[in-house]
């Protein structure tokens, strides 16, 4: 394996297996906040034990998170020093205000913790949504800096000298996609947690554990999921329709659309044959891609053969990524709408078919998460900060990088597999105390 | 407003060495636990450390985040030449950070405690090792770009003055956290059980650090920059004459006392230190060196991020004082 392989397959798994512990500790204070609410207005015990099951769930998956983050911050160093040099001072702004927002959080969870008798009970339920509040707002800083190396602004570069000039880390933090990026990703954080939250607990119901219990904590997480789902169609939605104005690579990439043409087909699902320029077994829908990208049927949409060869992200890859997220999204936002009426409109019981659906969608969210950020990141390539440095400049010249990839890899299954475990035990020794 | 950033570079690296090194301290104190320890040490350990343990470590990324943003030509060196004993690091952070937290949450208590046990205290080890491996390189500064794989990836840190390096840092985190243990430890028996842990960690870091001493005669640029210079000779004086009092602190059962000097004692010498590589990065051996001033990103960026810590810090510092003063509290 050559190092540069070695360096990208490390750095994807070190933010596959963060982003999981990350949006958790993002969105599960919420509920735990939530639930604890519930217990201070009308001290139902099952709230009190659903907010203390969940607040050991958020601990673990916090640091875990935090843990795999320091990680993160540190391999951005070691695996791409010569991105950092450079790329360091002009988006750094939103690393530093990360930084706060996270510490914030730790204190909040420390303080959530470790209260319980000690504090105020106002003063500790305000601790549990602080949790969920620098959570989220570390997460919308740190998809700041992403987004800048998807539309990097607040600096002049020079192509010939590699000079970079005129820094101002604050229009670089502002950039043009910051917005779109982090709305998505706040959102898709929501709806895979919550989802996940709520398939759990669907799971207990139906192997017939306490089902009084299990029906509390998916109350409180469904709102979460119906709102952010059905919202995330429609950021969606906003997201391609920036990239297709700043970054026309990716998103033909993502659609598999090699030549440039007006009112260009919708392609779902198939093949792409980057040879010979065809996407084989697909579905096409006339003119949908240009409505989508531009909101005109006729406008005109550049393919990938517009591209020198070496500037085209990998099609395979991007493409299938992209229609994995779609689906799910496009499924779970219908089941969300479908939750909407018969739940919340119709005021109708959870009955055990959707339990069932439930149970079965638990992990959806989290690999359309991730497929999501395959997108953005395999679809950027060869650039790593986007038409100014690639990917391939940026690596650290240290030889055998190939056998920290071997070493992480192995740390990170084995990391998997421990918390996975835990995660079992926890679930069951709570679902035994009656 | 680069010494702002400057300042709040030194202290949150001051308070990563104190805190942190406190948590690793305990942790390298475990393996040393004899019988009559072992679970009092485990449970006050976790009770000390527990609220407080995810804002400790959190320091360590400031530190990260103030580097790669307001000094990112030495940062890029560094993790460059460096780029083993941090890899070995953060292997240490992973190992006892996850280990902690399992140990904590575990929802069973059974025979898994003493895995985790193991695993955090020898990577609290590990850790604080690797900690002194790489400020022992700094120290040394073979620091270079060029030359062979051996040059550039493995002289600066596999030397024996880097080892002892990693040591002396070890046996001093072990020596700050037993002097937190007396302190917090109620009973006579505790008490007089870390006591001992002081006076051991405390001989154990002076013979190491002469050691160290001794070696960096074998590198006529540290020993003649040494002798040099005086504040950092001065800083080291007072912090061992400050073992006297210690002394008397610890007889006349004055904890508070025990505990204050102890921290002032890793002040002086982690300033010693600090004054000694300044302005530099890292010791400039021969004509290498990456300056702090000629390395800082520019104006505007440091600027920003001068704001950006000024408001972290006045965001954190009220909730971060409201925390320790719970799990003060809490220990009571």
């Amino acid at each position: 394996m050559d190092d540069f392989i070695a360096a990208r397959s490390q750095m994807a798994m070190s933010l596959a297996f963060h982003i999981i512990f990350a949006c958790i500790g993002m969105v599960m204070p919420f509920f735990m906040s939530l639930s604890y609410w519930k217990y201070l207005k009308k001290r139902d015990p099952d709230h009190l034990k659903l907010t203390k099951m969940w607040m050991k769930g958020v601990a673990i998956f916090f640091a875990v998170g935090a843990v795999s983050g320091t990680l993160l911050s540190f391999e951005l160093g070691l695996l791409w020093p010569n991105f950092m040099e450079k790329a360091g001072p002009i988006f750094g702004m939103p690393f530093s205000y990360e930084g706060a927002a996270f510490f914030l959080e730790a204190i909040a969870l420390g303080i959530f913790l470790y209260g319980f008798d000690k504090v105020p009970e106002k003063m500790h339920w305000i601790s549990s949504l602080f949790v969920g509040i620098s959570g989220v707002l570390s997460g919308i800083f740190i998809t700041s800096a992403n987004s800048w190396m998807n539309s990097p602004s607040g600096f002049d570069f020079d192509p010939l000298t590699k000079v970079y000039s005129n820094i101002d880390p604050v229009a670089a933090m502002f950039n043009d996609a910051w917005m779109s990026q982090a709305l998505h990703m706040t959102l898709a954080a929501f709806c895979a947690t919550s989802l996940a939250v709520i398939g759990v607990h669907s799971i207990l119901i139906l192997k017939g554990i306490n089902r009084d219990f299990n029906l509390k904590a998916i109350k409180i997480a469904l709102p979460f999921f119906v709102i952010a789902t059905i919202l995330q169609p429609i950021s969606g939605d906003l997201s391609a329709k920036d990239i297709a104005v700043r970054q026309p690579a990716k998103l033909a990439a993502m659609e598999a659309h090699f030549k440039t043409q007006k009112g260009a087909p919708l392609i779902i699902g198939g093949i792409p044959n980057e040879l010979e320029s065809r996407v084989d077994f697909a579905i096409k829908i006339p003119k949908a891609l240009s409505f989508l990208a531009f909101g005109d049927f006729n406008a005109e949409v550049k393919g990938l053969d517009d591209f020198p060869a070496d500037e085209r992200p990998p099609v395979m890859i991007t493409h299938f990524a992209f229609q994995i997220m779609v689906g799910i999204g496009s499924f779970l936002a219908m089941l969300a709408f479908y939750i909407l009426i018969q739940i919340f409109f119709r005021k109708k019981e959870i009955c055990n078919r959707l339990l069932l659906i439930l149970s079965i969608s638990t992990p959806l969210g989290f690999v359309a998460l991730e497929a999501g950020w395959v997108v953005t990141e395999v679809g950027r390539q060869p650039w790593i900060i986007y038409k100014v440095m690639k990917t391939s400049e940026a690596i650290t010249p240290m030889p055998g990088i190939q056998y920290s990839f071997y070493f992480f890899s192995a740390i990170y299954i084995f990391l998997t597999i421990i918390v996975t475990w835990l995660f079992f035990r926890q679930v069951k020794m709570y679902q035994e105390i009656k | 407003m680069i010494f702002f950033v400057l300042s709040v570079l030194f202290l949150s690296m001051f308070l990563y060495i104190v805190l942190a090194g406190a948590d690793f301290g305990a942790g390298i104190l475990e393996i040393f636990k004899g019988k009559e320890l072992r679970e009092i040490q485990e449970k006050m350990i976790t009770k000390a450390m527990g609220p407080v343990w995810e804002a400790n470590h959190i320091w360590l990324i400031l530190v990260l985040v103030i580097m790669f943003v307001g000094f990112p030509g030495p940062y890029r060196l560094l993790t460059i030449s460096l780029h083993i004993p941090i890899t070995m690091i953060l292997i240490g952070i992973i190992g006892r950070g996850t280990a902690f937290t399992f140990r904590h949450y575990d929802a069973v208590k059974g025979k898994s405690q003493a895995i985790y046990s193991i695993v955090f205290s020898f990577s609290s080890l590990w850790t604080s090792m690797w900690i002194g491996i790489t400020v022992g390189a700094m120290t040394l500064g073979r620091i270079t770009e060029d030359g062979s794989f051996y040059n550039v990836y493995i002289e600066n840190w596999l030397n024996p003055f880097s080892f002892l390096m990693g040591m002396f840092i070890s046996s001093l985190f072990a020596y700050v956290a037993s002097t937190f243990l007396v302190s917090e430890s109620h009973t006579y028996q505790t008490r007089e059980l870390f006591k001992k842990r002081v006076t051991y960690s405390c001989i154990v870091s002076v013979m190491i650090g002469t050691l160290l001493f001794i070696d960096s005669f074998f590198n006529p640029n540290i020993i003649n920059e040494f002798l040099n210079d005086k504040v950092t000779m001065i800083f080291l004086f007072i912090s061992s004459s400050i073992l006297l009092f210690q002394w008397i602190a610890i007889r006349n059962r004055s904890d508070s006392y025990l505990k204050f000097l102890g921290v002032i004692q890793l002040f002086l010498i982690f300033s010693g230190w600090v004054v000694f590589l300044y302005p530099n990065f890292y010791f400039r051996d021969g004509s290498i060196g990456v300056n702090i001033f000629q390395g800082a990103a520019p104006d505007a960026t440091i600027k920003q991020l001068g704001i950006a810590l000024a408001i972290g810090v006045v965001v954190i510092f009220p909730p971060y004082l409201y925390l320790m003063n719970i799990f003060k509290r809490n220990l009571r």
